[in-house]
Order: structure tokens, then sequence, then C-alpha cells
């Protein structure tokens, strides 16, 4: 939805685009994707373009209360995965069970969608998985598609052998096919395998791997019960999408797109 | 007039899972819920324990008159859930709405805040998985706004997911969005 308000705001103070953006602190695309309703402004950015332009921010917030009130968009899990090949999931899941079948779901669907799959788990469940996979592949579509990665071998190695092991697979996989992740983490630890990756590559934001430049589908598995609720707030605010046993929604902290509204708590609009 | 509050107040049912992770922001949040409730002139159940609310209540003695307080009342949340039962919770507080009705007003209208927690015997190792048996604290049969706050340490992920289910909105200290999985039919894989 466009925000009409907002440009005649600013046209009838005779701003440009670049001078609101400069002097909100944010890029003049975004600002002109907000202005265009693409993307919604994280409470901060709607207080700085508010002083810039001198208007109560709540405006923003109270533009978008009738897409609040929508019905939420969850999707079937199966569905999901043979829709998509872009995105990052976490995963929290109760039952082993489901877990399985999703696993197998998640790389059934992937191999139907010509994606490279890549799966870190324990190599007590490589078995499991592998005669499951075969009730609906064939040999050779799981020897070429889908690779199995003992988490141990993750675990043990430095970031330098982890690297040079996904090099040797991206140096197999065609440039234009999609690629799809899966893994299981045993326990939450706060600086963990990625985060050490993350740091050797030099990235800045290292909760997960960098999927903007290629379609990579990439699932981070936890067990929802050794996961304090505190954490899995935190984790929410990175992934775009969480999952459960039986479903995919949106994660509502999820910043990066600014896809999802995020309100201020009480007290702090209660400030404004 | 702040649009989010005047809105929840327009949707006499809202219910709302808290989340806290700080003392200081959850008091302020308390403060801000019992300040747009009683400006639209609805009573408020406070379920909270004896060391929190009388923080809280100092701040409520500083705030509001005489008669405003009237509209604000205590129940020590450990009495309250020890004998916990969700039809326990209800009758509580229609006893609660029976009796102000009786004296006050017969159209008045009761806004709640509940503290759910537990004292637990057993220290640590397995505290996450004994709050798993507590079901929500949800009162939508009942129809009235309530906030459910839990802190985000002592409750797992798996619970806090099971809330986000029962609960249309979702705070944190800081942010308050709507749950992603509220109103999902619960088999859909």
């Amino acid at each position: 939805m466009k925000r009409e308000w907002l440009i005649r705001l600013r046209k009838s103070k005779q701003f440009t685009q670049e001078k609101v953006a400069l002097d909100a602190y944010i890029d003049r695309a975004f600002y002109s994707q907000i202005e265009t309703g693409k993307r919604n402004p994280s409470f901060n950015i709607a207080l700085n373009i508010a002083k810039v332009l001198n208007f109560d921010p709540m405006i923003f917030f109270e533009d978008n209360l009738s897409i609040v009130k929508d019905t939420p968009s969850y999707r079937h899990i199966p569905e999901y995965f043979s829709s998509m090949d872009r995105g990052d999931i976490l995963y929290l899941f109760n039952n082993k069970n489901s877990y399985l079948d999703h696993v197998v779901t998640f790389l059934v669907t992937g191999v139907q969608k010509g994606s490279y799959c890549i799966i870190i788990e324990h190599n007590r469940n490589h078995t499991k998985i592998q005669q499951r996979l075969e009730n609906f592949l064939t040999k050779t579509e799981i020897e070429n598609l889908i690779y199995f990665i003992d988490q141990n071998e993750i675990l043990q190695h430095e970031p330098k052998g982890i690297v040079d092991k996904f090099h040797k697979l991206q140096d197999m996989f065609e440039e234009e096919k999609p690629v799809r992740i899966w893994m299981i983490e045993e326990q939450y630890t706060e600086d963990d395998w990625i985060n050490k990756l993350g740091r050797y590559l030099n990235l800045e934001d290292n909760y997960n791997l960098k999927v903007a430049y290629r379609k990579l589908l990439f699932l981070r598995a936890y067990d929802a019960s050794l996961i304090s609720a505190g954490l899995h707030i935190q984790k929410m605010r990175c992934y775009s999408y969480l999952m459960t046993d039986s479903e995919i929604v949106d994660s509502p902290f999820y910043r990066s797109l600014n896809k999802s509204l995020i309100f201020p708590s009480l007290f702090i609009q209660e400030r404004f | 007039m702040i649009p989010l509050t005047k809105y929840l107040q327009e949707f006499d049912s809202a219910h709302i899972l808290y989340v806290f992770e700080e003392k200081n922001n959850y008091i302020e949040n308390m403060m801000a819920y019992i300040k747009a409730g009683t400006e639209s002139g609805h009573h408020l159940i406070i379920i909270e324990n004896q060391n929190v609310f009388h923080e809280v209540e100092e701040k409520i003695k500083k705030l509001y008159s005489n008669e405003e307080q009237k509209y604000i009342h205590h129940i020590d949340n450990y009495s309250f859930y020890r004998s916990y039962t969700k039809s326990h919770m209800q009758s509580i507080v229609k006893h609660f709405h029976n009796k102000l009705n009786a004296c006050i007003n017969e159209n008045s209208t009761i806004r709640t805040w509940a503290h759910v927690e537990w004292k637990s015997n057993n220290t640590s190792s397995n505290k996450l998985e004994e709050f798993d048996n507590i079901e929500d604290c949800s009162l939508s049969e009942i129809g009235i706004m309530s906030v459910c706050a839990y802190d985000a340490s002592a409750i797992s992920a798996s619970l806090q997911t099971k809330l986000l289910r029962n609960h249309e909105y979702f705070m944190t200290d800081k942010e308050l969005v709507r749950s992603s999985l509220f109103g999902i039919p619960k088999k859909c894989s």
C-alpha cells in the first residue's frame, strides 16, 4: 500500500527523497521503498523520518493496523518445501518422528526441483534417512543430488577445514541450480561453529550463511525443549521463517526484510 | 492519543502474551497497561508476586488518586497459581467480576495482568521441562483483555510456541507484534 500521506507531506515541505533519507540516516532506495509501501520502517527509523518531516511517528503504525488484523499466513510444510528455493528457516521440533518426516520431505522435494541437497546430521540417522529416501527416489538421484555430512566432522574441524569441504562441494555444483541445506544442532551454544566460520570468512552478519547471491534454502533445527523462550526470541530476529512440527509461518521479529510489522511495546508507545 | 493503545482499547478481548527479560522494562510495561486501563475506566486485576507488586504499588500511590486506586486490584500470584486449573482461574475472575459489579457499576469492565510463575522445588536442570506442563493462561472464554507474562529464561521455546498459538499478540520488553502462529488450525500437515 502506497503511503500517499508521506509523499504529500514530503512534497509540501519541498524535500527530496535524498534529503529525507540523508537526514534520517537511511539509504535513499530504502526510503523510497517506505514511500511506495514495499517496506516498513523499524520503530527507530520511523522516529527519525518523523523528526525530519515533523509528524507523529505512530502514523506509520496506524497506517497498517488493517494489515495487522489480517489472518496469519502459514504454509503446509511440504507445500512450502516444494515451492520455495530461497530463505532461511528456524525449525524447533518437539517430535522426533515428525522431524524425520520433514527431513525426508525437504530432501525429496529438493531433488524434484533439481536442487543440490546438503544434510548435516548425526551419522546414526544417516541410514534411517537413506532408507526412507529410497522409497521416493532412485539411487542415482540420491547419489547425484544429496550429500550427507556427518555433524561430528563439522564440529571437529577448524573453520578452514569446513570451508575447504564446502568449496569442494561447490566445485561440483552447477552454478544456476538451487541448493538447500538442512542441519541439526544438538544444543545451543553462544559461539557455535557457524559463528566461528563467519568470523573466519570475515562476514559482518554471521548468523546464517549468506543466501542472497544464489538460490539457497537453509534450515536449522533445534530441539524445542532445550531452548529457552528468551533465546527463541533472539533467534526469531535472525530467520525469516519459523517452523514447528506442523507448520511454517513468517517470523514476527525478522527485521532484515522489514516485511513484518513490529510495534513498540506498551511503555515505549506511552513515551511518544 | 496513541494509536495502538487506542486500538487495543477497541478490542476488549485482546490477549497479549508477554515474555519479558528485564525487570525494569517489565514494570514499565505494566504501568503503561495500568494507565491505559484506568484512563478508559476499566478495573485492573494484577496477578503478581509480592515483591514486584510492592514496587508497582509505590508507583501507583504516586501517580493515582485514592479514587483511581480503587480500580486497581492485586492478587498474589503464588497463591493463585499454586491451585491453578483453568476453571479455577476463570472462577476467580468471575468472582471478582461479580463482586465489583455488585459494589461499583453494573457494566464495569475488567482487564487482567497475570505474571505466571511457579515456585520450583527442583534446581536448574529440568526446570524448563517442568514449565512445559503449564497450559496457557488464556481467558478467551471470558472475553476480557488480558496480558499473560512469563519470564523468558524460565520457560522453554516449546512452551512459548504453544502459547503463541493461543495469544493474538506477542510482546517482548520492547516490541509488540501479532503472533504469526495465532489461530492456525492445529493439524495442518
